[in-house]
């Protein structure tokens, strides 16, 4: 977004399949205007893109931290278990160990 | 100083119930003591989990800092918390409970949050993220109430079966035998 030729047209940039476009967008009391609310939305576009970001990255602590509790409680089970008796058959099922006279 | 001796008294009593669990008495206890020490040891994760540190950063991460939501859901936690409890419940089960609801609590969480922005309209790119993060916690939340399950399954008694005549008959072993998993060997 910008305005051009002295501040006199105000333009409004966007890229589309990879090029910029700049289209126009009005001038003198209407193009100052316009340029107002431009800046405004770009403004609301940038705390979204921000809240979403931030709401990505408390997604992934969720998944970093659920999966470091996973693992923790994972070991404890095994090591529970095995200390119990038990042993994991073929890396699958827990089985308890046969009794043999 | 003062205020980290009731964490270190938790500590002690998570420690103690776990000991509980292992069905250990006597020299066995002490036995087992060494040996949890050293797991402990081994992976100091493993502490923070039951000190319920991992629990607690997750609740907070998930709730924020919302008085009534905060209060809500801990009263839905507690009422799930009550309903998967049972008799004779050890440190490990209650660990896993713990593991459970929290892993139920991120599972509602991220398909509320899924839906809040199909609702609102969002980029392909932000519906796939937010689609990866309901199957990641529901994967958690399965694999969790699997892990519970099974050690529930394990405390259970095995049936026998005896061959009598042509018939395969199921027994079940005396009751006093399913408190807890015991050596068989």
């Amino acid at each position: 977004m910008t305005w051009c030729r002295d501040q006199r047209y105000w333009y409004h940039s966007r890229r589309v399949g990879g090029r910029v476009i700049s289209e126009y967008r009005g001038a003198g009391e209407a193009g100052a205007l316009l340029a107002e609310i431009d800046k405004a939305e770009q403004r609301q576009a940038r705390a979204e893109r921000q809240r979403e970001r931030a709401g990505q990255d408390e997604a992934r602590a969720v998944q970093a931290a659920l999966g470091d509790l996973a693992c923790a409680s994972d070991e404890l089970v095994a090591e529970v278990l095995t200390a119990a008796g038990y042993y994991r058959h073929q890396r699958g099922a827990w089985r308890r160990r046969r009794h043999r006279p | 100083m003062s205020a980290r001796l009731p964490a270190k008294r938790d500590a002690q009593a998570k420690r103690h119930d776990l000991l509980k669990a292992t069905n250990a008495s006597g020299k066995a206890a002490e036995a087992r003591a060494e040996e949890l020490a050293a797991i402990f040891k081994a992976t100091p994760q493993l502490a923070a989990a039951i000190g319920l540190g991992l629990t607690g950063h997750l609740f907070h991460l998930l709730i924020g800092d919302n008085v009534l939501r905060r209060e809500a859901v801990r009263r839905q936690a507690l009422d799930l918390r009550e309903s998967l409890r049972q008799a004779g419940d050890g440190a490990l089960e209650e660990l896993l409970i713990e593991r459970l609801i929290v892993s139920w609590l991120a599972a509602s969480d991220a398909e509320e949050q899924r839906a809040g922005h199909f609702r609102e309209g969002c980029s392909t790119e932000v519906g796939r993220f937010w689609d990866g993060h309901v199957a990641c916690t529901s994967a958690d939340f399965a694999r969790a109430a699997k892990t519970l399950a099974s050690v529930r399954r394990l405390r259970l008694p095995s049936v026998r079966q005896l061959n009598i005549g042509q018939q395969q008959v199921n027994v079940m072993p005396a009751t006093d035998d399913k408190a807890q998993p015991t050596h068989r060997a």
